[in-house]
């Protein structure tokens, strides 16, 4: 009686033994959150981003990541499964932050450029501007310089 | 100077301020040339320096070298190494071909790379369950830092060397965005290990 009781109290507890097939599929569904994370942050990087935060992020995820598919050779497949999840909760909220990032940093270079074009348009103009009454001054200069100028009888010959 | 010479120098003048000026505009539009791009791959002896390399190696003691890999591509990279280990039969990677071996990966490191940066690992392995026959030694377990990899490997005994001599090797992998894959580098680094009997 006391070992019926024992295998009736026991089957109330649920348990699932993880297999090679989860295991992977939790591992591809990690590696793929990295990749995204990854292509968003070289996305902001190139924008001109600072993205060194979210670079030690992915260094974390990537450090879950192989702990995983390590953990999946020697056949632990929970443990697997559980740096998997690890490894994609770590990784969340990269690519959104990224993709925030990335537009910052597309905003503060066209600002950038737009400054820089104006000063510059500003400058070219001014430069032109003067360079024009420059050129007359010293047009005039030579002028008056010319005309003071006495003439000299010389002997050819 | 005369009016010509005079009006010529006052052009070239007014042209060279006017490129400084725009200069700034210049170098927001276009990129200019870097230089070489590449990413290393590279192992330190326990003294941190490319030397005093492991080589006799006993069973059971554990050995220190250092893994390192450079960024210089210019852009965020994402990374893997692959650690193999092969026999004097075994196959190499092909760097001409771009092919890396067709061996088993013990293990892998992912990093990911800022430009210009630098990653380096203290690297720990030992050899366990080493049985040696006449001419053959048999590893059956590897242990790289703190993880212990199945590798049941056969090495036969090397005249030239006076030794079983194996090659621990180190594959440099990057991920290529256009494929969404990991691909080879074409370059790796490793080795060579004599398995002794006592220490």
């Amino acid at each position: 009686m006391t070992i019926f009781n024992i295998i009736v109290s026991a089957s109330r507890f649920p348990f699932y033994v993880y297999g090679g097939d989860d295991a992977s599929s939790k591992i591809a569904e990690a590696d793929n959150a990295v990749k995204q994370a990854f292509v968003a942050t070289l996305e902001a990087e190139k924008a001109g981003a600072d993205v060194s935060t979210l670079v030690a992020k992915l260094n974390e995820a990537e450090q879950l990541l192989t702990d995983a598919n390590f953990a999946s050779q020697v056949e632990n497949y929970s443990g697997a499964i559980q740096l998997a999840e690890q490894c994609i909760s770590s990784v969340n909220g990269v690519a959104e932050e990224a993709a925030s990032q990335k537009s910052a940093a597309e905003k503060n270079h066209e600002k950038r450029l737009i400054a820089t074009v104006v000063t510059t348009s500003f400058g070219l103009s001014l430069l032109l501007i003067l360079s024009m009454l420059g050129w007359r001054f010293f047009k005039s200069r030579r002028l008056r310089r010319v005309l003071k100028m006495k003439p000299e009888v010389v002997k050819i010959g | 100077m005369n009016d010509k010479e005079f009006k010529l120098f006052y052009t070239l003048f007014c042209i060279g301020l006017g490129m400084i000026i725009f200069s700034p505009t210049l170098a927001i539009v276009i990129s200019f040339p870097s230089g070489e791009k590449f990413s290393e791959i590279y192992l330190m002896g326990p003294n941190h320096m490319a030397g005093s390399y492991p080589y006799n190696i006993s069973p059971n003691k554990v050995y220190k070298i250092y893994l390192g890999v450079g960024n210089h591509v210019g852009g965020l990279t994402r990374y893997r190494v692959y650690v193999k280990f092969r026999n004097q039969t075994q196959p190499l990677p092909n760097n001409s071909m771009g092919t890396p071996s067709s061996l088993k990966t013990l293990f892998e490191y992912g990093v990911i790379l800022d430009s210009d940066n630098v990653w380096e690992k203290e690297v720990f392995f030992s050899f366990s369950n080493a049985s040696f026959l006449e001419n053959f030694c048999r590893i059956s377990e590897f242990a790289l830092d703190d993880k212990v990899l199945s590798v049941d490997q056969f090495i036969s005994w090397n005249a030239t060397t006076h030794g079983f001599c194996c090659q621990m090797f180190f594959e440099l992998w990057f991920y290529n965005i256009t494929t969404s894959e990991f691909q080879y580098y074409s370059r790796f680094v490793g080795i060579w290990l004599n398995i002794t009997a006592t220490s």
